[in-house]
């Protein structure tokens, strides 16, 4: 399509009919400056081309001019497919549409009103929308090839479905056709009727999510029922239970019954015998007694009768030993007095042994004490000597000065610091020995002078001298110089001169010539002092214990007073002790011992004559007292048994036969008593209790039964209540229904899950031939977008529906939105789309292209590539229309300019 | 010479899910039933009925039914004996204890609530055995006490005959030579739906009123007639069955319209269509149009008939269309679909054969799509189907 003319009227900024005419069909540029309405132009012309005359609403009143109630129309010659048209279009008030052909040099009408819209909209393959203004994606043509500004500036072209067939023809490809179009479309339909395009989640008002609803509603509707007949099912077999119960607690019943009767007879049978027994117990009793009091009496007649007896008979047995006694008694008083007359004689005889034997004694002692007296003696006489021969010793020791050990150990000491010194003083001063083999003279020179010695084998040559040399002059041979370089010989000699003194000293004390004198002086002194020593010692050996000689002295005049004194006693003179006869002790002594073992055996063999005899008296003495006893008891035993025997005549017999009845018949009673004890239950005291019992827990049962059966007739009537209520009848409905709607649900989900597929598998086909189909537009986008940027790397990415997706900048992997670039690029690109599309969809006849004001961002040099672009696609097979506010961009471009200031 | 009517497996309020749209009807059929065969006993003069067992379909049966049912039986003259089965035992909340029932019942209705032998007419003994439970594995007629064979006795019980590999062990087994056992004179038994006999004397009524689709020889009750004690007893079935189950089944072997003429035609001898239940199972192979046709004989069928279920479950359909052909061969688009979906029911497992090779050249779609497909579950049947679904709208455009 291109366009002829175009006039507006009413329309924004144009209150008053503007025309611009015969448009040049290669290249018009409609110049003017801002706000002049170049836009609003554009607009006039999407409003001709892709609403309806007729459309309502808000959008369309922004078209009138501003605050009048003038109505937009507008006036449009175009050619297409080699006809000419025109479109007289109004709106709002002035709404109408009339489409003409022009036949020779005027219009014929060809429709006006809808079908004139619909008409028009087909030459520009846009689409209506149901009520508004038609967005720029329904414009069709208008939308790839018309650039307008505002809002819609920056709106990458997008093919539409609807666009597809003529972008086939354009592009000389069959691959889709409208056929599939319209099968894709119902394919559409189909899965819109049941899943929500947008989240492909299944609608609600679908059949299938209806069916859906429904069936869950009746499986819950069917679960409630069922759980209530499962209730029921429940409360069934309670009552079944509670029957069974019910059975158990009668039959328990009856045997409780059955028991207690049974119980209660036995009872009575009990009660019978208890008191029986009760009577029975009483005669026992009494009987008992009688026969007790019976044998009480005859226990104590046996008792007298025994003690009697008893007593008798030990009298009689008593009175024989009595007799068998008493001679004894009398011999032992004869042996007692014998043995007496005994121990006195034997006493005597001791008495005079003891006598003799103290006097032997004591004569003895008294020759022993003068024995000792005599040793004494002898011992004095040699301690006198040996005190004379030590004092003698002492004596010559005194006699000259003896040194002790300190002093000679000081003078050999002495002696030997003497000998030291003499030998440092010969290592450091002149020292000359000389003994030659034969004798001659020799003179020596010092410093003090000469001195002449004669020297030979028995007379050797020493010499020490403390000057620096000492000169040898031997005649006849000549002067021998010997030299010394001693400096501390001086010192040496002053130590050594000290060292004699103090040993002259020492010397002197102990008038010696020398130390081997003083030595000797020593050695005497300490034999001597040995001699004393050894006497000494002997001196102690025959003293003894003694610590002196006075004291030995002393003992001797102790004992002989002593002496003396026994002498005196013993009526003997000392000088005839030793003559004196001793009686021998050793016979005494056994005379002695004999006498008195004998004395002792006499006086035991008296004691125990005399034990033995007072026994036999005490013996006798309580024989005698018992025989007085037991006469006593035996009287009395005769008394009580007469008193015991006073109730039955003094008959003991007859006593006797009393107690026999009364044993019998006690135990008669007994017998009798056992017996019945016998016949009583062992469990005879619990039975009232058991039966008791027994009976409160019948009635328990009983009443247990009761409740049970009230139980059981509100489960029977809550169950028929159900019943009623059709419950069962219900769950068969709801079950019948739910087998149609789960059939339903069923066919319905599969047919679903079907269109399902089909419509993704129809998409991704057609979305894949789609892409096949857009493929050499995108190549001649791209070879322009090479020309323009001269960066061969770069290039467009478009969506399958041709919408930019972005550009790829060398290469990488993701392409980089379009928003991301500048304005000037993102218009230039959209520009280029918009040319390339025009390329190819002006194959069969120019194509109307409408540019507002497109390259005010660019720079020049790709504003130059551009135009240069632009001229040649205007040359070729395009109608461009060019609105712009700086014509001079546009100088080098041919074609007609409309100055749009000028034509208002 | 006495007669009565053996009838048994009522099963009142029975629950129709496999005909859950005409349940109410059928439903409804049994009551009909019930009085038609009452009907029937009292014209063919018979002296009382049996019911061996399975009245009520269950315990649970709701009032309404018992009274509908008890309102049939109160116009019956004839003494009515029920014998309770194991849909409807003697448990303690038996249909038969119910107030409702128990309470109610008509003076010519009696249930057996004891084994114990009635004489319902001067020499003639009825020896019931109730089921107490709703299994057992013991035979319910060994209760019975020894009889004078002075007397005419008729056993009725229910449960299954202990026929090899027709019983179950806990299904109330009844010993085959029960009858000759007990010296009965005939042993009237329910339970199972069709008629059978074992021997002279023993026999199964059947159900009146046919259950289902595959209950042969149901339908009827006995009427029995026995001359005296001992004698031989001359059975005679009488039609009771209100509803027809039918079941057909075809071989589409020989094409779809033979199908549609050999149905027509049979349906056409249907005395009172309208009372027919058919379930038609299909066989063979369907061609690619015979969907639409088998529909529209399914929609001529459900006109006529009470129900109608044809099972194509064992039917190959191709799902191709000649005009879904005819599409591709000019659409290059419709083509690749085709060929997409041949490929998706090859992946998902089930190939589909019989497409013209030319038509399904395509490449399929891409591998992401694929898993895609096979990650959201779709199955081989959903290719299947949405072949049919784009045959469908092929139609249309
Ligand atoms: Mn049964």
């Amino acid at each position: 399509m291109l366009l002829n003319s175009l006039q507006v009227a009413g329309l924004r900024c144009f209150r008053n009919p503007v025309a611009l005419t015969d448009f040049d069909e290669r290249l018009n540029i409609i110049f003017g400056p801002n706000e002049t309405g170049k836009s609003t132009l554009v607009w006039g012309l999407i409003l001709a081309f892709c609403n309806r005359h007729d459309v309502g609403g808000e959008q369309i009143l922004a078209y009138r001019p501003w605050g009048t109630d003038l109505s937009p129309t507008i006036e449009v010659e175009f050619t297409a497919g080699g006809k000419r048209y025109r479109l007289e279009k109004g709106f709002l008030d002035q709404a109408q549409c009339i489409l003409s052909e022009k036949a020779g040099d005027r219009y014929l009408r060809l429709a006006d009103g809808k079908r004139a819209d619909e008409r028009v909209r087909e030459f520009m393959l846009a689409r209506f929308p149901a009520r508004g203004l038609a967005k720029g994606s329904d414009w069709g043509l208008a939308h790839l090839l018309w650039m307008p500004q505002d809002k819609e500036r920056f709106a990458s072209p997008s093919l539409s479905r609807h666009m597809e067939d003529h972008f086939r023809q354009a592009v000389g490809a069959t691959l889709f056709t409208s056929r599939d179009n319209r099968l894709l479309q119902l394919i559409d339909d189909r899965y819109a009727a049941v899943f929500t395009p947008k989240t492909g989640q299944i609608s609600a008002k679908s059949e299938l999510n209806q069916v859906r609803t429904q069936r869950r509603k009746l499986e819950a509707e069917l679960k409630e029922a069922r759980d209530r007949l499962e209730n029921i099912s429940v409360k069934s077999s309670q009552l079944e239970t509670k029957e069974k119960q019910l059975y158990q607690y009668q039959q328990a019943i009856q045997v409780m019954e059955k028991n207690l009767t049974l119980l209660t007879a036995q009872v009575e049978t009990v009660k019978e015998l208890k008191s029986q027994i009760t009577t029975a117990e009483a005669e026992q009793k009494a009987a008992v007694e009688t026969w007790r009091l019976l044998q009480q009496d005859w226990d104590q007649v046996q008792a007298w009768t025994k003690k009697s007896q008893d007593a008798d008979r030990i009298m009689k047995d008593r009175e024989k030993e009595l007799a068998s006694i008493r001679p004894l008694v009398k011999k032992l008083q004869e042996q007692v007095t014998a043995k007496q007359v005994d121990i006195v004689d034997l006493t005597k005889a001791l008495k005079s042994t003891n006598r003799k034997l103290t006097h032997a004694y004591k004569l003895k002692q008294s020759q022993d004490l003068l024995t000792e007296i005599n040793k004494i003696k002898q011992k004095y006489t040699a301690a006198q000597q040996l005190e004379k021969d030590i004092l003698n010793f002492q004596t010559e020791l005194s006699q000259k000065p003896v040194p002790t050990l300190e002093q000679l150990q000081n003078a050999q000491q002495q002696q030997q610091q003497i000998e030291i010194y003499k030998g440092q003083a010969r290592a450091q001063g002149i020292q000359v020995d000389f003994r030659p083999d034969r004798d001659f003279k020799i003179t020596v020179i010092t410093d003090e002078g000469k001195e002449e010695h004669s020297v030979g084998p028995k007379h050797p040559l020493t010499v020490t001298a403390t000057g620096a040399e000492i000169q040898l002059e031997i005649a006849n041979v000549g002067t021998f110089t010997i030299k010394s370089g001693a400096a501390e010989l001086k010192e040496i000699l002053d130590q050594l001169s000290m060292a004699k003194d103090r040993l002259a000293a020492i010397l002197q004390t102990c008038q010696v010539e020398s130390v081997a004198d003083l030595q000797a002086r020593y050695n005497w002194a300490q034999k001597i002092q040995q001699q004393i020593d050894n006497l000494k010692l002997k001196q102690a050996n025959i003293l003894g214990d003694h610590d002196s000689i006075d004291e030995l002295k002393h003992e001797g005049i102790v004992k002989n007073q002593q002496l003396k004194q026994q002498c005196q006693e013993l009526g003997i003179n000392i000088a005839d002790l030793n003559a004196a006869l001793v009686a021998d002790t050793a016979e005494l002594e056994q005379q002695t011992k004999d006498l008195e073992i004998k004395q002792d055996k006499a006086q035991k063999e008296l004691e125990a004559l005399r034990k033995e005899l007072q026994d036999k008296l005490d013996r006798q003495r309580t024989l005698e007292q018992e025989i007085n006893e037991h006469q006593t008891l035996k009287n009395t035993a005769g008394e009580e048994l007469k008193k015991c025997l006073a109730n039955y005549r003094g008959d003991k017999q007859q006593l006797e036969q009393s107690l026999k009845k009364a044993q019998d018949d006690k135990e008669q009673k007994t017998r009798v008593l056992t017996q019945l004890k016998n016949q009583l239950p062992p469990d005879a005291d619990h039975l009232e209790r058991t039966a008791a019992r027994q009976k409160t827990e019948l009635v328990k049962k009983q009443q247990e039964t009761f409740s049970l059966r009230e139980e059981i007739a509100g489960l029977r009537a809550e169950i028929n209540l159900h019943s009623e209520e059709g419950l069962y009848s219900k769950i068969g409905e709801l079950e019948e229904k739910h087998e149609i709607v789960q059939g339903h649900y069923r066919w319905l989900a599969a047919q679903a899950q079907a269109i399902k597929l089909l419509y993704q598998l129809a998409h991704a086909r057609h979305e894949a031939m789609l892409t096949s189909l857009t493929d050499p537009i995108r190549e001649g986008i791209n070879d322009l977008v090479r020309h323009v940027t001269d960066r061969p790397n770069r290039r467009l990415e478009l969506a399958a529906d041709l919408s930019l997706a972005g550009i790829n900048i060398s290469n990488e992997e993701l392409p980089q939105p379009i928003d991301a670039f500048s304005i000037g690029t993102q218009e230039q690109m959209l520009l280029l789309t918009r040319l390339a599309l025009a390329h190819f969809l002006s194959a069969d006849e120019r194509q109307l292209v409408v540019l507002d004001d497109s390259l005010v961002n660019s720079d020049s040099w790709r504003r130059q590539r551009i135009l240069n672009l632009l001229n040649k696609a205007a040359a070729d097979r395009m109608q461009l229309v060019i609105l712009t506010c700086h014509p001079d961009m546009y100088r080098e471009l041919p074609g007609k300019r409309y100055d749009l200031a000028s034509l208002m | 010479m006495i007669r009565f009517l053996h009838t048994a497996d009522w099963q009142i309020g029975m629950k129709a899910r496999h005909v859950a749209s005409v349940g109410d009807k059928v439903r409804a059929a049994r009551l009909q039933t019930v009085r038609r065969l009452l009907n029937a006993a009292v014209e063919e003069q018979a002296d009382f009925v049996v019911v061996a067992g399975d009245t009520f379909e269950d315990n649970q049966v709701d009032n309404r039914m018992v009274h509908k049912l008890m309102s049939i039986m109160e116009q019956c003259p004839l003494p009515i004996y029920i014998l309770p089965g194991n849909h409807d035992p003697l448990t303690p909340d038996s249909i038969y204890l119910r107030p409702t029932l128990a309470g109610n019942l008509p003076s010519n209705v009696h249930i057996f609530t004891n084994p114990d032998p009635v004489e319902v007419l001067p020499g003639v003994i009825l020896l019931p055995a109730p089921n107490f439970t709703k299994k057992s594995t013991s035979d319910p007629t060994a209760i019975w006490p020894d009889i004078s064979s002075d007397t005419i006795n008729i056993g009725v019980a229910h449960g299954s005959l202990m026929i090899e590999g027709r019983y179950q062990a806990d299904d109330f087994p009844i010993a085959l030579d029960a009858a000759e056992r007990q010296k009965l004179d005939y042993l009237a038994l329910g339970h199972w739906h069709s008629l059978f006999s074992v021997g002279q004397r023993t026999y199964y009524s059947g159900t009146p009123e046919p259950t289902g689709f595959d209950e042969p020889g149901s339908g009827c009750a006995l009427l029995i007639s026995i001359d005296g004690p001992g004698e031989e007893p001359k059975i005679e079935a009488l039609e009771t069955g209100t509803l027809k189950w039918v079941r057909w089944e075809y071989d589409l072997g020989a094409g779809i319209d033979e199908l549609r003429r050999w149905v027509k035609q049979r349906v056409e001898e249907f005395g009172k269509p309208e009372t027919v239940l058919l379930r038609l199972v299909l066989a063979g192979h369907l061609p690619s149009d015979g969907g639409a046709q088998l529909k529209e004989l399914s929609e001529w069928l459900a006109a006529r008939l009470l129900y109608v279920d044809i099972d194509t479950s064992r039917v190959l359909t191709q799902p191709i269309t000649a005009n879904l052909l005819n599409m591709a061969r000019s659409q290059p688009f419709v083509q690749a679909l085709l060929s997409d979906l041949k490929v998706t029911a090859e992946v998902l497992g089930q190939p589909l054969t019989d497409l013209p090779p030319e038509l399904t050249a395509g490449t399929g779609p891409s591998e992401e799509l694929l898993n895609e497909i096979i990650k959201k579950g779709f199955l081989a049947e959903d290719a299947a189907q949405a072949i049919r679904v784009l045959a469908g709208l092929s139609e249309e455009v």
